[in-house]
């Protein structure tokens, strides 16, 4: 039986008798509505006797215990939302940004770190890495690709434009986002976490790391939440997984065959701009190293290596690259080193230091380069390699069967 | 991440790969064989592309082809990749899948294909390296 069809007339909007008149009118107790409902006996009286606020998750587990139809559900929800209607948080109002462009470079991660997130082996995640790496473009892909798959919504929070499409989500986001990212009140957050409750969403915190209380405590109100983070800082959740968003792949010095080197990541995306401000352009053999060289001067950084292709408008390839070479900043622009300057700031003492000593190591050094010029033992020089690495001021390459490191050439010609 | 519960396993026909993770971020490689390269590269490349680029590890290539001239190098770093992998996803057990499906993905979409192929300093299209 549906109660919709026993609905007529006007009905009380107050939560607790609505529920009253549902349950009696299917002619239950209390206490069977509990055993139908998995929500124990008390909680069902002080619901009735309005003494506990219900949350969506309540609601909907008494709505499919008396199996109501739309109408009546639509009035229990209704009730519960204090006699406004519910707020809804569907996949087609919580979307991620919509990008225009195709992403280069960064399939194997956005297809691993999807299928992570999906099959739930990791809930919070953390993309870190330099400023201008990709981080919010990898995140937009993976929610695309997540919400494609599985119809999951994904409330967006972050520097870029709100996507939602509701005007009370985005009002409701905007209060969660005061609420992690400063002190303001977690009564937004509750309501964002009732919403979710026990369904599968994505959270993506783009641009900062939250709080860790309030999302530890969302995470565990909802167990079928992930949450994804992108941050230039790396670590300081317990339990989250870090992925290091390194720039993208630059080639061997010695790979000369162009149909080998347009493979590369980011002589992809170079070319896939130089092709922008030069239709036509093709690899050639002649350029191939020297395009090779630029995209290595420039890191293998996506807005540097757009910036470089965007000069070839004005200069040719050789010219570009003694301009790199001399003056790393006319090419790529201040901005972007000022944010490489503030990401190496924020190192520790101890490791700012001693990337001052390996920065005058040459192109490359090895661990054993490492404990032999700042004295430290191979231990203590592993880890700091691995804070190095993960901070994204050098990069490592494995060559002639070792591990060899590097700072990053913007890196090194910062001031 | 380091400890011996971690131990990633990778096996494609003939070719045994073992992957012990380290906090040291250095690949190497046992045995040690110059003209294997391409192994510890390929270790590199599953490393980064699965976020833990600043980890390292020793991969114990373990090949059985009766004449060793015809190994695979691609098998060879597909092997190395599914034992990182393996590894990441908290090391083998016999009740656990190997891996979270990186070398199954990579062998079946042929950009990510070039992409190991690329790291690993491997030319597909020349047929000497498969």
């Amino acid at each position: 039986m549906m109660i919709d069809q026993a609905m007529a007339g006007e009905i009380d909007t107050r939560f607790g008798a609505l529920l009253r008149r549902f349950r009696t009118d299917y002619g239950l107790t209390q206490r069977m509505l509990a055993d139908l409902s998995t929500i124990s006996e008390r909680a069902i009286r002080d619901l009735e006797q309005g003494k506990a606020q219900p949350r969506a998750g309540t609601v909907r587990l008494i709505a499919e215990a008396l199996r109501l139809g739309r109408q009546a559900r639509t009035s229990l929800e209704r009730a519960a939302n204090g006699g406004r209607a519910r707020l809804g948080l569907d996949a087609e109002l919580a979307t991620p940004p919509t990008v225009l462009d195709t992403m280069v470079g960064r399939a194997v991660e956005a297809a691993a770190l999807t299928a992570e997130l999906a099959d739930g082996a990791s809930r919070l995640i953390t993309i870190s890495g330099l400023p201008g790496v990709g981080k919010t473009r990898l995140a937009i892909e993976i929610a695309h690709s997540l919400q494609a798959t599985t119809g999951m919504p994904v409330p967006w929070l972050g520097a870029t434009d709100s996507p939602v499409r509701d005007r009370r989500l985005a009002g409701l986001l905007h209060g969660c986002s005061a609420a992690l990212y400063g002190r303001a009140g977690t009564a937004d957050l509750a309501e964002l976490t009732s919403l979710i409750a026990d369904r599968d969403a994505l959270l993506v915190l783009d641009g900062d790391r939250p709080r860790a209380e309030p999302l530890l405590h969302m995470l565990a109100e909802c167990p079928r939440l992930r949450v994804l983070i992108t941050a230039t800082r790396p670590g300081g959740i317990v339990g989250e997984r870090l992925f290091l968003l390194n720039p993208l792949a630059t080639p061997d010095p010695d790979l000369v065959e162009p149909r080998l080197l347009e493979d590369v990541p980011s002589v992809r995306l170079f070319l896939d701009h130089v092709h922008r401000a030069r239709p036509g352009y093709e690899l050639t053999r002649a350029d191939a190293p020297v395009v090779a060289e630029i995209c290595e001067l420039v890191d293998g950084l996506p807005p540097a290596l757009i910036s470089a292709a965007a000069w070839l408008a004005v200069y040719d390839l050789v010219p570009l690259c003694r301009m790199l070479r001399a003056d790393p900043a006319a090419v790529v622009g201040n901005a972007l080193l000022a944010q490489l300057a503030e990401r190496v700031r924020t190192l520790p003492v101890a490791a700012h230091r001693a990337l001052a000593t390996l920065s005058e190591l040459g192109t490359d050094f090895t661990i054993d380069d490492v404990v032999t010029s700042t004295g430290r033992s191979v231990a203590d020089a592993g880890l700091l390699l691995r804070q190095l690495l993960q901070h994204g001021v050098i990069r490592v390459r494995q060559a002639d069967g070792q591990s060899r490191f590097q700072v990053l050439a913007l890196i090194r010609a910062l001031p | 991440m380091s400890n011996q519960h971690r131990i990633g396993v990778g096996l494609v026909e003939d070719d045994l790969a073992l992957f012990v993770p380290t906090d040291t971020p250095v690949v190497t490689m046992l045995p040690e064989d110059g003209r294997a390269t391409h192994v510890p590269r390929a270790a590199g490349w599953a490393l980064a592309v699965l976020g833990y680029g600043y980890y390292g590890g020793r991969v114990i290539l373990i090949s059985q082809p009766p004449d060793k001239s015809t190994r695979s190098k691609l098998g060879e770093c597909l092997v190395t990749i599914m034992a990182v992998d393996d590894a990441i996803a908290g090391g083998h057990s016999p009740a656990n899948h190997v891996g979270t499906g990186l070398a199954e993905r990579t062998l079946h979409v042929p950009q990510q294909l070039n992409s190991l192929a690329s790291a690993a300093g491997l030319d597909l299209d020349s047929g000497e390296e498969l």
